[in-house]
């Protein structure tokens, strides 16, 4: 699987948001989850993820804490907060609706140019 | 000899300086760069192969800039200020006891009312005379910066001692 650099770009948001649904994670750890969800298929530039958090939390949508890795290292975490879910959500039904698209014109109407 | 906490933090001033002029943020990519580090390791890599290679997956300087950069518009820069102030008010706050901070708090205090007090004495007289009320005025707003950091710094070590104690 090859996902163009548009398609990571705009899926970027609810995949952070819905990974982080799941319980609060740090940059790191996510951008690992994002490699397994795809099989590798989605390669994010390491740096770039952050950027991205920091937007979102800028947002509202998800905030930051620092805490400890279990070598004692320091390191940020991000909870995602209720706005965030809201968006999450919303975001999960755009997504939908545009899948839903999709296989309609998939296994509908063929188009005869 | 390789260095990995040397290159690791060369690495990240230098990223630091180019992309944001400070180091606030940079412990984040920090902390990344050593998982991957650790990751590359434990697949066989030496240290040294380890690091080009999660420095490299990380992006260039150039590429990690612009994308900081997207995040710089007026209201994010007064986000970004305020973060700033509060991570500042963070370490000095770790860095100093509340004694000290209580200390220091009475002192800036005093020399703040010094300089009120002289501001009045050498305007009284002068053709400045009718300003005398915006000087006194600027230097208690002025002075209200000190007093709320280091008041600030004072109580949270407080309240983290007692968090310790609890």
């Amino acid at each position: 699987m090859t996902i163009s650099k548009d398609l990571i770009a705009a899926s970027a948001t609810p995949l952070v948001l819905s990974i982080l649904s799941h319980g609060d994670s740090y940059g790191y750890d996510i951008i690992q989850r994002v490699g397994e969800l795809s099989d590798g298929g989605m390669k994010w530039a390491d740096g770039m993820l952050y950027p991205i958090l920091h937007r979102l939390e800028k947002k509202g949508l998800v905030e930051s804490y620092w805490g400890a890795a279990d070598n004692g290292r320091k390191r940020k975490y991000y909870r995602l907060r209720k706005s965030g879910l809201k968006e999450l959500n919303e975001q999960r039904k755009n997504w939908h609706d545009l899948y839903a698209m999709l296989q309609k014109l998939e296994g509908g109407s063929v188009c005869s140019i | 000899m390789f260095d990995l906490d040397h290159e690791i933090q060369s690495w990240c001033r230098s990223v630091s300086t180019s992309v944001w002029g400070r180091d606030a943020r940079i412990e984040e990519l920090k902390d990344h760069l050593y998982c991957e580090v650790e990751k590359l390791e434990k697949s066989g890599l030496s240290p040294e192969q380890a690091f080009r290679q999660a420095t490299e997956g990380m992006g260039s300087v150039e590429e990690l800039a612009a994308e900081y950069s997207k995040n710089r518009n007026a209201a994010n820069l007064i986000c970004d200020k305020i973060q700033e102030t509060e991570e500042g008010l963070e370490q000095i706050g770790n860095a100093m006891s509340p004694k000290k901070a209580a200390s220091l708090n009475i002192l800036v205090s005093l020399l703040f009312a010094a300089a009120i007090l002289l501001a009045s004495f050498f305007l009284k007289d002068s053709q400045y005379a009718q300003h005398a009320d915006v000087v006194t005025f600027s230097l208690i707003a002025v002075w209200f910066i000190p007093f709320s950091i280091l008041s600030s710094a004072g109580a949270k070590q407080c309240k983290n001692k007692t968090a310790v104690v609890d």
